[in-house]
């Protein structure tokens, strides 16, 4: 499991704590927070892997509005992680989507 | 068809306070809002599972807004609050759709007040893309309310004020902020002063933000500007340079330096996408480089009945959106039947003369901060534009040279804005680089035609049936 | 038809009142070219210009992203199974070739179909997708490069007429002389026929797409039509008795992924003057049988949907393909209902024929303008 924590400590305690899955490592969430700061704070900021290019996407805009943070959440791909809460034990992996015939 | 009197889209600064001024003047009023809880963005309530140990380290912008929370709930028996419901769509005479619960609901209401919010400005440069890089509202998400640091080593790059309320907030939290580039120039600052007259509290805060990072020794570089963005899975490095007063980098001047995260904070753009959606006329603001909806003092649009408040009506912060939104509301209330005309002038009184004040002090702030024209010239061929679709600008500029002139026509030619964002992070630019090969002004250049959703919405949502 | 008229060294302007290209029709579709709905005549005019559509791209030197994918017209309801075998077999004897495939087999091969299909009509030599966007100014490329001029934001005023003969076409930019004019403007077709004193008679008939996001290609195939629509597109009145209120609305599944993984969800018909935005009923059903065919696609986000008109004849429902006698030099080519993107390589072709040498490689005499006489 990764140990780097990029929580900021001061000023709040978060409350549960429990595992989720992502491309198949386990990293720590914490009730309330959405898949995209679980991600963050494990220092994880790629996504998605674009469709023609393969390039390598992630976080940008945070509020939901620009979808580049798309992942597959329990199976559901096209999920915005940054809106999207944490879940104990569900699984999340980097999409790509392969269009070759 | 559910049939109420009053519809307030967004239930942030402007929505709230719309919505608490109708409860005050007895009048039903539906708030319809996309988030878990009401705030908008710089509002964003904390999740309730974090517990506050002190309001001190969670910024001006919490205590505020928690205040605000506080009355609205006040009046939360007089206001019905639809979280979690963002609106896809407006139809003939203002009939909302949303999705909730899952499922498609409409609404059609007598008076219609949006309050759609403003998002980042995008403004490519070769390298945008890499994972790392953020916009700055986002960054300011993550930091306030998700209480997590986007990275470690962190390069701020933009133009405006809300990159200073940012690295201090990030510098906080504990980052190692390794400077702000600031495309606007000293000069630019000193020619606006006289209208920061009166502001004392915004000006406060803005000095206390300059000596946030002064006392940290990060360097606040004016007329710099990122070039590049270096990195392979991330972003591993930045170049910048000195610009000149038009935004324009001057060669020889580049530095590259080791980061790993990015902040982009060009200044806010508003949404705009349900006003243009219902036919509301729309002006182009010089200064905001954005459309804005166009409305009379009493914010109401070129629609009876359909109002505007806040940052999607214009950018103006929080305190604007306020005020914008309360005699939004007064006027709605006033058209329809609820309050009388003397009761009206009596409320919408002082709210006029706050917001003149207020009104100067943004309208300054966009003036120093607009986007200078030379900051487009970073865009090499292999820049990406359309995110979504990975259209470069290459691939734009021999669409224009073929004979393309109007957004439509690269749109089609391109796929550039049919994507999942629906054109926001590329609208503006397409325009921009219109503009400059065609010599035409940007407002010419017009924008992709609004239509229904304006979000995306699951198949399955749109397909439940009538209940 | 201005690149096949430039091709045959006839000098042609084409006056477009938009400011650039593809903003009708269009512009608003989804360059679907399928061969399996039709019949006499028109499969025969289908088949030979998809014929055209396969090289295209090579000849007129522009990517016009032809796509073979092929095409199945599927149905659910068991009482339609007669109906499908007969289709099959007169499609089989006027020379397509095709197979009808029962539910099971089409299960395996496209998993992701719903689990009530029951038979179907694939067709796999012919049928394809083009990018619409591409082929307008893919042949518009190609004109130019013959010569052929194109006038953008120009409207045609009127058109002067002298012995019954058409003269010069009056646009609000000057005057252009004639011999002859081409009447292509699709569902604005009767105004400039008005202007001649003519009833062309054809009608908008709008259109909605939904749109979604990018999602992995299916196996099989990617481009697929309700067996209702044969009811929907060829036989208005008939849908406009249905008892289902999604038929009465005019619609029928039309599905199909373009390369890029965008599954774009027809199809609907209404006649609403020339409104061309979207309406919540008609988008509702679209997206409601979307996930009757496929079930998986109810998690898939709609991104975008617009709407557009069809030129519909509302006479027979067939193009007008045609010279005119009076006034003499005026030639018609629309009415081309949901096929215009389909029969524009072909009608290019005919009309130049039909300028330059007055006879067609093709018999067009059920599309003569003539049948209308009663009317004009």
């Amino acid at each position: 499991m990764a140990t780097l924590n990029r929580r900021v400590q001061a000023g709040v305690e978060r409350g549960k704590c429990f595992e989720i899955e992502v491309d198949g490592e386990q990293i720590l969430a914490y009730e309330g927070e959405t898949i995209a700061t679980a991600l963050l704070a494990a220092g994880k900021r790629s996504c998605r892997r674009t469709t023609k290019k393969k390039e390598p996407r992630g976080i940008y805009c945070g509020i939901g509005v620009c979808f580049e943070c798309r992942m597959i959440v329990d199976g559901k791909p096209n999920t915005r992680v940054c809106q999207t809460l944490a879940t104990p034990n569900c699984t999340v992996q980097t999409q790509y989507i392969d269009l070759e015939d | 068809m559910k049939e109420v009197e009053l519809a307030i889209i967004g239930a942030g600064p402007a929505g709230i306070c719309a919505a608490i001024e109708a409860a005050k003047s007895n009048v039903p009023v539906t708030v319809i809002d996309e988030n878990l809880k009401p705030g908008g963005q710089i509002y964003r309530q904390l999740a309730d599972t974090f517990a506050v140990t002190d309001e001190n380290k969670l910024g001006k912008d919490y205590t505020q807004g928690k205040e605000l929370i506080r009355e609205l709930e006040c009046y939360r028996s007089k206001i019905k609050l639809i979280e979690n419901a963002p609106v896809w769509g407006i139809f003939a005479d203002k009939e909302i759709a949303f999705l909730h619960d899952d499922k498609n609901e409409q609404l059609k209401p007598q008076k219609l007040i949006l309050t759609e919010g403003a998002y980042d400005r995008p403004m490519p440069f070769p390298g945008w893309t890499l994972p790392g890089i953020f916009a700055a509202g986002g960054a300011q998400r993550m930091v306030k309310t998700e209480r997590v640091l986007p990275g470690k080593r962190i390069l701020l790059a933009g133009t405006g004020p809300l990159q200073l309320v940012l690295a201090n907030q990030l510098l906080q939290a504990g980052a190692e902020v390794v400077s702000v580039l600031e495309a606007a120039s000293v000069m630019a600052v000193g020619k606006y002063l006289p209208r920061f007259w009166g502001q004392w509290e915004l000006l406060g805060d803005g000095l206390r933000y300059l000596w946030g990072l002064r006392s940290h020794n990060i360097p606040y570089l004016m007329s710099h500007a990122i070039i590049e963005a270096r990195g392979e899975e991330e972003v591993k490095e930045a170049v910048y340079a000195r610009v000149d007063r038009n935004g324009k980098p001057k060669p020889g001047t580049e530095k590259t330096v080791a980061v790993d995260t990015i902040c982009l904070g060009y200044g806010l753009i508003p949404s705009a996408r349900l006003s243009r959606l219902c036919g509301c006329e729309h002006n182009y603001d010089p200064w905001l480089g954005a459309w804005i909806p166009c409305h009379d003092e009493n914010m109401e649009t070129s629609l009876p009945g359909v109002f505007v408040a806040g940052d999607g009506a214009g950018i103006g912060g929080a305190l604007v959106a306020m005020e914008e939104g309360r005699l939004a509301a007064i006027k709605a209330c006033q058209q329809l039947g609820c309050i009388t005309e003397e009761e009206a002038q009596h409320r919408r009184t002082p709210v006029f003369k706050k917001l003149r004040g207020l009104r100067r002090f943004e309208s300054a702030l966009n003036e120093i901060f607009s986007i200078r024209k030379g900051l487009f010239t970073r865009i090499t061929d292999d820049t990406i534009i359309c995110r979504c679709e990975e259209v470069t600008a290459g691939e734009i500029r021999q669409i224009i040279a073929d004979g393309a002139l109007s957004i439509p026509e690269i749109k089609r030619l391109t796929r550039a804005g049919m994507g999942n964002c629906q054109g926001r992070m590329c609208e503006s630019t397409i325009a921009e680089m219109l503009s400059m090969e065609t010599k035409q002004p940007v407002e010419k250049m017009g924008w992709f035609s609004p239509r229904p959703p304006v979000k995306p919405i699951p198949l399955g949502v749109l397909a439940t049936e009538d209940t | 038809m201005a690149y096949y008229l430039a091709k045959k060294g006839t000098k042609v302007i084409v006056i477009e009142k938009r400011e650039g290209l593809c903003f009708g029709s269009s512009g608003r579709n989804n360059g679907g070219c399928p061969v399996s709905p039709f019949e006499s005549p028109v499969l025969e005019l289908v088949r030979e210009s998809l014929k055209l559509y396969k090289n295209l791209s090579e000849e007129i030197g522009y990517d016009i992203e032809y796509q073979n994918t092929g095409f199945l017209m599927y149905s659910k309801n068991e009482e339609q199974y007669p109906d499908m075998e007969r289709k099959a077999q007169n499609l089989r004897r006027s020379g397509v070739n095709v197979r009808l495939i029962e539910g099971k087999e089409m299960r395996e091969l496209e998993p992701s179909l719903a689990a009530d299909v029951i038979v179907g009509i694939e067709e796999q030599e012919e049928s394809s997708l083009v990018n619409p966007f591409k082929v307008n100014y893919g042949f518009a490329h190609a004109a130019r490069k013959l010569g052929a001029e194109f006038l953008l934001s120009t409207e045609v005023k009127e058109i002067e007429i002298n012995k019954g003969t058409i003269t010069s076409v009056i646009t609000d930019r000057g005057k252009i002389k004639t011999n002859f004019v081409v009447l292509a403007a699709g569902a604005w077709s009767p105004e400039i026929g008005k202007m001649l004193g003519l009833t062309i008679p054809v009608k908008p008939q709008r259109g909605q797409i939904i749109v979604t996001e990018p999602v992995p290609l299916n196996e099989k195939w990617r481009f697929l039509e309700e067996a209702v629509y044969l009811t929907t597109a060829f036989d208005a009145e008939a849908a406009k008795k249905s008892k289902d209120p999604g038929m009465k609305l005019g619609i029928a599944g039309a599905f199909h992924q373009n390369n890029t993984g965008n599954w774009t969800i027809g199809s609907s018909r209404d006649l609403a003057g020339y409104d061309n935005q979207v309406t919540m009923p008609t988008v509702k059903y679209l997206a409601k049988r979307a996930i009757k065919f496929m079930p998986k696609l109810k998690d898939v986000n709609c991104i975008r949907m617009f709407a557009g008109f069809r030129p519909i004849c509302y006479m027979d429902g067939l193009p007008i393909l045609s010279k005119v006698d009076n006034p003499s030099g005026l030639v018609i080519a629309t009415g081309h209902a949901g096929d215009g993107v389909t029969l524009a390589p072909l009608t290019g072709k005919l009309i130049s024929e039909l300028i330059t040498e007055d006879r067609t490689s093709i018999p067009i005499d059920a599309f003569t303008f003539s049948r209308f006489k009663h009317m004009n």
